[in-house]
């Protein structure tokens, strides 16, 4: 893969290892994810992947792995805006409660999904200057 | 181009020694459909006919199919699975009406659908109206997610062809015929009426999360125009299993409702141009890229309005939004349709981007709403599945079978199509 270096940040077990990808591993939920993706967005990183995951509620998956440039421009405003939105859902999502016993028995699969999704954006972005 | 759809009223469907139509009545032999839909990666398949009112619930179902068949016309109905992708979408195409083929599998832990033949659940489903041909795929010990969610997508689309071939030689009950004329004739057809185009948003994010054009996995397409009877034929499937409330099946593609009401509307008060068919991906880029082809599609179109739906929730909020705004900023109006997430209250924000722009939009209903679920005398499929089901929790399924989820374990609760029965009284 012809991938320029990103950033990862992740809270997701099973990404690692990844060629030109720094990662940033956050110990948490994806709230805790989007809000370390909202300080580097804000410190001037680009935000690559969307920091929600296809049709899984938040609060139904709780491993996310966002893309962001490792180089640093100005803070995009449209991108923070659009991070708050993600955050109000997210934040909303949690006041329903994560479900124990759901993340307990699908670890597994949770971690699948988000990765697959991480390697799609990868793939998407493989060969473009970031 | 111009398209006539036969519908051919199924009165039941039976098993019986000779697949056949005879008398209103599809008659099945399974032996024949199993040896038709075998696949190395499957160690069991089992098929079972429910009907509307049956005490039954059906768990987690995959995808929901409505056989049809190329009477007159090029191509075949799911171009690209079947034959070489030849343009379907004119000719003659019977339907076998009333009924569907139904695929259940349980591909990871989570995030298919429940139907319920009966009771508050059934209410909820189009599926509980139908007379279902049921296929239960279990997987081999092993085999990945994804060659385990491509044997069950096509164990559904074999079946549902191979029961297509007895419509061929039958005469429809009733028929209906849709025409879109080349582009330039069509936009000088009805030169008083407002032209209207069709953005039609296709769930395509990786694994469980697919749909396919003519064959061809959406992600990796550019936005393209339709004309809408090629929807009719089979050229959209579906290949997504997640958030069943909201997901289109492949039934819901066949029968687009966006598509036959705008088809009904055409010459009377509107003139329908045509359908844009565009991805929700992962990444930004993708999203900029395609929204920014849609946008440039639908300005070539030189219509007046367009209907944009979405699929599935979450991150395609932004594509939506991102269609809606550079739509709008070529001065082109535009209508969209999805759902809400608004919480289990309905008090919570409902999408995950929002513009003003946005102003004029229909919801399918808010998947978080919760239901109670009675039990049932009969599960085909894992009923386990539906605590860990997309809008179950913890405790969801009760000793006695009954269950509580949120709507959004509905297959077609909220669907972003409007084809459903959720609507909304003002007083």
């Amino acid at each position: 893969m012809d991938l320029q270096k990103v950033l990862i940040i992740t809270n997701n077990p099973i990404v690692k290892n990844i060629d030109n990808a720094e990662i940033c591993f956050v110990r948490g939920d994806q709230r805790q994810v989007l809000y370390q993706v909202l300080n580097k967005v804000a410190g001037g990183h680009s935000l690559l992947s969307h920091p929600l995951a296809g049709s899984i509620k938040p609060e139904d998956n709780p491993y996310r792995s966002v893309v962001l440039s490792i180089s640093i421009t100005e803070a995009n405003l449209s991108t923070l805006s659009m991070l708050e939105y993600c955050l109000g859902k997210v934040e909303s999502g949690a006041r329903e409660g994560m479900d124990s016993w759901r993340l307990n028995h699908l670890a597994r699969d949770f971690q699948m999904i988000d990765r697959e999704l991480l390697d799609n954006a990868l793939q998407s972005l493989s060969g473009r200057q970031v | 181009m111009q398209l006539e759809l036969g519908n051919i009223l199924v009165k039941d469907i039976q098993f019986g020694d000779k697949t056949e139509f005879k008398n209103g009545i599809v008659y099945v032999n399974k032996q024949e459909l199993m040896d038709n839909i075998k696949d190395d990666r499957l160690a069991k398949i089992e098929v079972d006919i429910v009907r509307p009112g049956d005490d039954v619930r059906i768990c987690p179902v995959k995808d929901v199919l409505e056989p049809r068949v190329k009477v007159e016309g090029g191509g075949q109905v799911f171009p690209g699975i079947f034959g070489n992708a030849e343009m379907v979408g004119s000719g003659k195409t019977n339907v076998l009406k009333g009924m569907t083929v139904l695929t259940v599998g349980k591909i990871v832990g989570f995030q298919e659908g429940i139907i319920d033949m009966s009771g508050p659940g059934a209410e909820y489903t189009p599926f509980s109206q139908t007379i279902n041909l049921v296929i239960l795929c279990d997987k081999v010990e092993g085999l990945p997610q994804h060659e385990h969610e491509e044997a069950v997508r096509l164990a559904g689309l074999k079946a549902t062809r191979y029961i297509s071939e007895i419509a061929k030689n039958v005469t429809p009950d009733e028929t209906f015929t849709f025409e879109t004329k080349p582009l330039t004739e069509q936009l000088s057809q009805y030169p008083d009426l407002p032209k209207v185009a069709y953005v039609y948003m296709l769930q395509t994010q990786g694994l469980m999360h697919d749909t396919y054009l003519y064959g061809t996995d959406v992600k990796k397409i550019l936005p393209t125009f339709l004309y809408p009877t090629e929807v009719m034929d089979g050229a959209v499937i579906s290949g997504n299993c997640v958030s069943a409330c909201d997901k289109n099946t492949t039934y819901h593609h066949l029968n687009n409702p966006v598509i036959a009401d705008l088809f009904a509307r055409h010459g009377k008060d509107l003139n329908f141009i045509g359908v844009v068919v565009t991805n929700e991906n992962v990444t930004l880029l993708d999203k900029e890229r395609s929204s920014n082809f849609t946008a440039k599609l639908v300005d070539s179109l030189k219509v007046d309005g367009v209907i944009i739906s979405e699929e599935g929730f979450g991150n395609p909020d932004a594509d939506l939004i991102m269609n809606c705004k550079k739509i709008e900023a070529l001065g082109i109006k535009t209508v969209l349709v999805t759902d809400e997430y608004a919480g289990r209250d309905g008090a919570s924000q409902s999408l995950a981007d929002a513009n003003l722009l946005a102003n004029a939009v229909i919801s399918g209903g808010n998947a978080n709403a919760i239901i109670e679920l009675p039990p049932m005398s009969r599960v085909i499929g894992y009923i386990e599945a539906s605590e860990i089901i997309a809008g179950g929790f913890d405790g969801a399924l009760k000793k006695d079978g009954s269950i509580t989820v949120e709507i959004q374990a509905i297959t077609g609760a909220t669907n972003e199509l409007g084809f459903n029965r959720m609507g909304a009284l003002e007083f």
